[in-house]
């Protein structure tokens, strides 16, 4: 087995708290909730109209038209998040030519352009009449395709589907792929649509809140008054390279990827989580790291703000943390949700949340789990951080969790070389 | 319908859909070596006759024309007194 090591050189981020990492860092770090209220939702039909307000970036100036009409909504804002990380990388087009880039995105839908498809064909009865890029904006890979396309890479190029822990589970294969050598650089990371096509079926499991009228105060993880999550989208990405590679090219590293986990809840029932495996997802995570729960700084929980997603979370960080061997109360992980400034941010929120938890440790900070008033009883022993928390964070352990089961967590190392 | 009709109607749809440069717009600009024609571009050229000119092209037919007065006079031999 090869142990090649991997590392994070470049991140970029287009997400409801900033268009850039500093603004992004400075937000997390003043607690600043990305949530707004957008009355056309309900008029549409939702009953929250709650969302993460996102910008659509232009790209009119940056890319020709050909690679722009074939993106979904996801996909734009995935290609602004990897420019920023490519950039920060200090990968450019030459490199790319001359080396095999991967590209492993993840997204779980691309429901804007499914329903102008729909649309369409219900009015006009003819499938020519969507046009021919149609297509590659309707599929679920849109954005990693694209940004195959609009970065001309040529090395595996696929796209990641798992529900909420979508991107999570792609920086984990992406990992696998530079430790077994089959990549030495891959683009990472996930996006989300924010439109109300892709909040009405989660809306309709009355999952979200309706805390219509306040709407920084509707994300409340952990919290006793939570009232469900609340949607959000962007797109986060992170380029992963094998370290000695990263070293080789003089490449600035901003941590390690140095465990991965999974697990799935072997139920039947496709909308309930499982605190044992999530408990499992992250104490192999943390094994696969080679790392014990004691040595882990800051958790960024999963944290819906969900009725039983948040239970179920806490008694497997409860468990995780209590049940180790070299555990004690003083040497408990600061948590925090970072869903509650952004909402959830769906299949963008495993690589987002990477992102956040790297920024925090470049930052030398927590950021809040905000709207925190009264835990919930199954948190109690949990360190939930309320305000920002100016502390050393050299290991975090990022965990994700989506419907139908799919749990995945990573760990990331602050190193120095 | 004249080909100056025609080349006026397209005028728009290339400019502003397309994004193709003005300045290329000439009756012997050819479509994939002056202008960067796609074959997508090709297929959305041939939705923009169906919508504005009433008959759809036959499958493969803008990619066998070679220049931009090709597809003018390509459209001005299809034009029926139906559509116009």
């Amino acid at each position: 087995m090869n142990s090649r090591r991997v590392v994070v050189t470049g991140m970029g981020i287009w997400s409801c708290l900033g268009q850039d990492l500093s603004t992004v860092a400075e937000n997390l770090r003043s607690g600043r909730s990305g949530i707004v209220f957008d009355p056309s939702r309900l008029e549409y039909g939702l009953q929250s109209g709650l969302v993460g307000n996102v910008h659509r970036p232009d790209l009119r100036r940056l890319l020709p038209r050909k690679l722009r009409v074939t993106m979904s909504p996801d996909a734009e804002y995935a290609y602004m998040a990897a420019l920023q990380a490519f950039a920060q990388a200090g990968i450019d087009a030459d490199y790319r030519e001359a080396h095999e880039v991967g590209c492993i995105f993840g997204s779980d839908g691309a429901m804007t352009s499914i329903a102008e498809l729909t649309t369409l064909m219900r009015e006009e009865h003819c499938s020519l009449m969507a046009g021919p890029n149609m297509l590659f904006r309707c599929l679920s890979s849109s954005a990693a395709i694209n940004l195959a396309t609009a970065f001309s890479l040529r090395g595996a190029v696929l796209n990641i589907g798992a529900t909420c822990s979508t991107s999570s589970h792609a920086i984990g294969v992406a990992m696998m792929y530079i430790r077994q050598g089959l990549q030495d650089v891959c683009l990472v990371g996930g996006s989300a649509e924010t439109a109300a096509e892709t909040a009405a079926g989660v809306d309709a499991l009355y999952a979200l809140s309706l805390r219509n009228d306040d709407p920084q105060r509707a994300s409340r993880p952990f919290d006793c008054d939570r009232d469900g999550m609340v949607p959000s989208g962007g797109a986060a990405a992170l380029v992963l390279e094998d370290y000695d590679h990263a070293v080789a090219r003089g490449a600035d590293i901003l941590a390690e990827v140095c465990g991965y986990g999974f697990s799935a809840n072997g139920t039947d029932d496709i909308s309930t989580p499982s605190a044992d495996a999530e408990y499992l997802a992250m104490q192999r995570a943390l094994s696969d790291a080679g790392i014990s729960a004691a040595e882990v700084d800051y958790v960024n929980a999963h944290g819906t703000s969900t009725q039983v997603g948040d239970i179920a979370e806490a008694e497997a960080l409860t468990r995780l943390f209590s049940s180790n061997a070299d555990f004690s109360p003083c040497k408990a992980p600061l948590i925090s949700s970072t869903k509650s400034m952004t909402g959830h941010e769906l299949w963008m929120a495993g690589a987002s949340e990477a992102v956040y938890s790297i920024l925090m440790m470049h930052g030398g900070f927590v950021a809040p789990n905000l709207n925190l008033d009264n835990a919930i009883p199954q948190a109690q022993q949990l360190s939930l951080v309320r305000r920002t928390i100016k502390t050393p964070v050299n290991v975090v352990l990022s965990n994700s969790s989506g419907m139908g089961g799919t749990n995945s967590a990573i760990v990331l190392r602050r190193i120095t070389h | 319908m004249t080909v100056t009709d025609i080349r006026s109607l397209f005028h728009d749809f290339f400019v502003d859909r397309l994004e193709y440069a003005e300045a290329d717009l000439l009756p012997d600009a050819m479509l994939r070596a002056d202008l960067g024609m796609t074959s997508l571009d090709a297929l959305e050229t041939a939705l923009f006759i169906r919508r504005t000119f009433g008959f759809q092209p036959e499958r493969g037919a803008i990619k066998g024309l070679v220049t931009l007065d090709d597809l003018y006079h390509y459209v001005e031999q299809h034009i029926t007194p139906e559509n116009p």
